[in-house]
């Protein structure tokens, strides 16, 4: 079936579990890949066998970060997550949570779960997205 | 599964609700306290059973509203705060629901708090739950038992739930939906596991309307962007989103202690920093959806 027909259904089923559910705008909504594809790049695309290197702004959910990854005798150590200011003082418990949940990002779902929107919101959200499979 | 096979409503849009139906495969989408709700799954019945069900699951919402809602002036709710009722002259279920209340206070230690800081009773960070659960509960005792239900961005998936897409939930990033940068957080899949809840609890949508129980004046909460709770009850995972999220990052280590001692009741977190980190209990991990299921 064409993305036209689908688009037709504006105010169809397709319109509303897409919402509720990823099965039309799963693509649409995981930018991460790219994020996915950056965090990657940070790992593998510096040739010292030792020494931390900081990857690129990552494109990662609503602003950027950077991962810095550290090598010892060419084998990651360690990856932190976002600038010195974001991190201080804080337990760095889990610092491959971060890199979990992007390899999570672009796979499909059937519902999405958020800060409960109001039904306008729902409706504008709609919208939005359905602009943007146009 | 294929939701695209349904086509287009079946009927007119009554009011303000919209149901699908085709061969099976059902949805059903209405407006209730502000938000949308919507059901879909499979259904053993015809178009106009599944339908008449999916509308008194829905009346269930509607009451609780009429009943609870802090957005209607005369609500028995609203009257209770303006003091111009009794809790013994509301509806019972008021008082149930307020025991329910003080009995999460306590588990939660404090952080869960139906009392606002102007020291009425709101119990909204439960109402919705509560009441979408026992919605749910209506269609599973009616015989329509493979669904999942997405209560304003609560998720519910039934025990029966018989396509692997339904048991993956997407977070959403701590925007709102409505926004430019509206979007995917991360995926988690409950297939295999006892979960079958997933809410999340944040500024996105509302502004800050969570406030701190044990800050001196009640402050807002604001040490976090959003939390998400995945846990097996709706209600139970609605109340730790709400406490969490007043609590800040400590809940972590809080929920980390519950589960040690409730092996069997686990209650899993994530929370997300205004700058973007993570933090999570030590279960979630093993919940980030893999890959992409065979359809």
């Amino acid at each position: 079936m064409s993305r036209k027909t689908r688009i037709g259904w504006a105010n169809g089923f397709i319109a509303v579990a897409a919402l509720a559910g990823g099965v039309v705008l799963t693509n649409h909504y995981a930018p991460g890949t790219a994020a996915g594809t950056g965090s990657n790049n940070a790992a593998t695309s510096s040739t010292s066998t030792s020494g931390s290197a900081t990857s690129d702004d990552v494109p990662y959910q609503f602003g950027d970060i950077q991962l810095k990854v550290t090598k010892a005798n060419g084998k990651i150590t360690a990856i932190d997550v976002g600038s010195s200011t974001a991190t201080a003082g804080r337990d760095q418990a889990f610092p491959y949570l971060v890199q979990y949940a992007i390899q999570a990002q672009g796979t499909s779902f059937s519902n999405l779960s958020g800060a409960t929107y109001t039904t306008d919101a729902f409706k504008q959200a709609l919208d939005n997205a359905l602009a943007k499979l146009g | 599964m294929d939701y695209e096979s349904l086509s287009k409503p079946v009927g007119s849009v009554q009011g303000k609700s919209q149901f699908y139906f085709s061969d099976g495969l059902f949805a059903h989408a209405e407006e209730s306290m502000g938000t949308v709700f919507v059901f879909k799954g499979r259904t053993p019945f015809g178009q106009d059973k599944t339908r008449a069900l999916c509308e008194r699951a829905m009346d269930i919402l509607h009451e609780a509203d009429r009943i609870f809602s802090t957005y209607k002036p005369n609500s028995p709710v609203s009257r209770l705060a303006r003091g111009e009722t009794t809790l013994a002259d509301c509806p019972p279920v008021v008082a149930a629901v307020w025991d329910d209340c003080e009995a999460w206070e306590k588990i939660t230690g404090g952080w869960f708090n139906a009392f606002t800081p102007q020291h009425t009773f709101d119990p909204s960070g439960l109402v919705k739950t509560w009441a979408a659960r026992g919605g749910a509960r209506y269609l599973e005792e009616n015989g329509i038992t493979d669904f999942t239900l997405n209560a304003g961005g609560d998720i519910y998936i039934t025990d029966d739930v018989s396509v692997d897409l339904d048991w993956r939930v997407a977070i959403h990033k701590p925007v709102s939906i409505q926004s430019e940068g509206a979007g995917v957080l991360t995926v988690v899949d409950l297939k295999g596991t006892d979960y079958r809840a997933v809410c999340t609890s944040g500024s996105a949508e509302r502004g800050e309307h969570i406030w701190d129980p044990k800050a001196p004046g009640k402050e807002s909460a604001k040490s976090l962007a959003q939390v998400t709770v995945v846990a097996k009850d709706l209600v139970q995972a609605d109340v730790w989103a709400t406490a969490a999220f007043a609590q800040g990052p400590r809940a972590i280590r809080q929920l980390n202690e519950h589960n040690r001692q409730h092996p069997q009741d686990k209650v899993q977190l994530l929370v997300v920093f205004p700058d973007g980190d993570l933090d999570a209990t030590e279960g979630f991990v093993g919940l980030f959806a893999k890959g992409d299921p065979a359809q």
